[in-house]
């Protein structure tokens, strides 16, 4: 898949989002008068937190377009975040502006407008506001269990319900114009995109990608599952690198799905997951047992590139699951593949086997330990030593954010271009 | 730009915004510095709490609860004052504007005085003139009754009825 380097979602975020700007300027009385600019601006950013709003759903229903447009589920999840923190940004700033109208003269008004019990149109508004700023501030400033994030997040449905209320009856009652001609087409264009995006990751997405699996094996070693499933159905197809959403049906296991990078061979009937038990969910998958049924969603992401040029792969840690099944899928290639496997010390090698077997069977990889520990933490010097010259090479980074960051900002440094990196994130929280 | 910074800077000041003119709208001026000193209080905690980790060391940390307790006794006392710069301001404009009201109900009850003053003149006028005409009237008819009580005299005829003419008349 070709990497898409201009941001063509972004623009068309920005294009959706300020379509409606345009028939009410249009509509819009004098800008030039104190009372009428505010009130527009007032609208406008009510206008945009609204569309970006809806859009956030779209965002995060994992539709397979998106990742086509965005290049990778990771990235769309980013993009949802920004888009979300922006709509809050906007919606904020909506009352706010609206009320100006009224100061210095009257602030009676003005906090009588911002309190509730007013009018029905403009209480939904006050209570989606309300219910917007509680669930990000909880996403965003509150450490919690994924699971209760999750349940959390999925409340933003029900804010965004009111606020389809508040802006359905706010003409014709509170605001104190039409606002522009057509504008309950807006309102259903809005209400229409948000509440399918939302409806469908609710409700329908579980039935339309998922697949049913059962578990074959689990092994347990340094503190590592690894589990191998196999299919109950028809399996899926996917290509290694790529991650899935995997939901065990264990009572003593939480119920929502969780992303995991597969370990197995492209296509592979049966898929490997090699897992570390690093947080509440992980920590607990001792508890999978043989035959367990898993519900599997997916394959998304866009990490292996499937590039016929020379490679470097950057393996933290676990970091290294994506790069077993791309090991296994290489076939003697004509470019070269090194591949580093950093990890802090000795014991923490996972599958080092494998990739040995992998190196021994194709001469063009070559796997490099390296044990920060005893030799510090991976440079790109080091890499530049190993692997001579860095700017023919594509550069494919799999780990800890802090180790990611650190290596891409220096390959940079060292004059890699930025499209030549790959990387990819599992921040969905 | 980090997430957290891109939501939490916007977030506090439209609390503050809102807060602020929700309070100056609302809350009365009795016991309004207090109020204001809860809220401000409330909100730098927010500041210093997010600035944590910029904040180094206990020093600088002293320094700032000591920068943030100015902060939440300046910024009350701001309020404060221009909260009573408000309602004093207020309370004028409705002086003003009662004063004007009583104004223009007395222009309008003296308006309506000196019309009624002009009008009883002019019934007054009225009265007198057709008194006067009525006196012109009065003084011509009785001239003209003098003159027929005039005439009817010279042409009276002295008349000898004799007595039983007249006792049968009469008995009729």
């Amino acid at each position: 898949m070709t990497k898409l380097n201009f941001p063509y979602g972004w623009l068309l975020i920005v294009l959706l989002s300020l379509l409606p700007l345009i028939p009410l300027l249009i509509n819009s009385p004098s800008l030039s008068n104190y009372e009428n600019f505010t009130h527009v601006i007032g609208q406008i950013t009510g206008l945009i937190g609204m569309n970006f709003f809806a859009l956030t759903f779209i965002l995060s229903s994992r539709f397979k377009f998106l990742e086509n447009i965005f290049g990778g589920l990771d990235k769309v999840y980013k993009v949802h975040s920004v888009i979300g923190a922006l709509a809050l940004v906007c919606i904020l700033f909506h009352p706010l502006f609206l009320v100006l109208k009224y100061l210095p003269g009257n602030f009676e008004l003005a906090a009588k407008y911002m309190l509730p019990g007013g009018h029905w149109a403009v209480d939904f508004g006050i209570i989606a506001l309300l219910g917007l700023i509680l669930l990000l501030v909880l996403t965003l400033y509150m450490k919690m269990k994924y699971n209760r994030w999750k349940l959390t997040h999925e409340f933003l449905g029900i804010c965004f319900m009111f606020a389809v209320l508040h802006i359905f009856l706010v003409r014709g009652t509170v605001s104190r114009d039409d606002i522009f001609p057509y504008y309950y087409v807006y309102v259903a264009i809005v209400a229409l995109i948000g509440l399918t995006g939302f409806f469908y990751s609710l409700l329908l997405r579980r039935q339309i990608v998922s697949a049913g699996y059962r578990v074959e094996s689990v092994k347990s070693k340094n503190n590592c599952y690894d589990i191998t499933l196999s299919p109950i159905g028809k399996p899926k197809h996917y290509n290694a690198g790529q991650f899935m959403f995997l939901r065990f049906h264990n009572k003593k296991l939480s119920s929502e799905a969780h992303p995991f990078s597969i370990a197995s061979k492209s296509d592979s009937e049966k898929l490997r997951f090699v897992i570390k038990a690093l947080g509440d969910f992980t920590a607990k998958l001792s508890e999978v047992k043989v035959n367990d049924r898993v519900t599997v969603e997916g394959p998304y992401g866009r990490f292996n590139k499937k590039s016929t040029n020379d490679q470097v792969w950057i393996a933290g840690g676990i970091g290294v699951t994506p790069f077993l099944g791309m090991a296994r899928d290489l076939n003697n290639p004509d470019f070269k593949v090194d591949l580093y496997y950093s990890v802090r010390a000795n014991c923490e090698f996972i599958a080092l086997d494998e990739l040995k077997q992998a190196e021994k069977n194709n001469k063009n990889f070559r796997v490099i330990e390296w044990v920060s520990n005893d030799k510090g933490f991976l440079s790109v010097d080091e890499i530049k030593k190993q692997s001579g010259n860095l700017l023919s090479k594509e550069f494919y980074i799999c780990g800890p954010n802090e180790m990611k960051i650190a290596l891409r900002n220096a390959l940079i440094s060292a004059g890699v271009d930025k499209s030549k990196i790959y990387e990819e994130d599992f921040k969905f929280k | 730009m980090n997430l957290k910074t891109l939501v939490g800077v916007p977030l506090i000041l439209s609390i503050i915004l809102a807060g602020s003119i929700i309070l100056f709208g609302a809350a009365g001026k009795d016991n309004f510095f207090i109020y204001y000193a809860i809220f401000a209080f409330f909100c730098t905690s927010i500041i210093i709490y997010s600035m944590r980790k910029i904040i180094d060391g206990k020093v600088e940390y002293a320094a700032a609860i000591v920068f943030g307790i100015l902060i939440v006794f300046s910024a009350a006392f701001c309020a404060d004052s221009l909260k009573s710069y408000y309602e004093t301001s207020k309370q004028l404009s409705q002086y003003t504007e009662n004063i004007t009201q009583e104004n223009l109900f007395i222009t309008q009850k003296n308006n309506y005085y000196v019309e009624y003053i002009n009008y009883t003149q002019e019934q007054i006028l009225k009265y007198q003139n057709n008194s006067l005409f009525l006196q012109s009237k009065i003084n011509q008819a009785i001239a003209e009754s003098d003159k027929l009580r005039e005439q009817k005299q010279q042409i009276v005829i002295v008349q000898i009825v004799p007595q039983d003419e007249y006792e049968e008349y009469y008995d009729d």
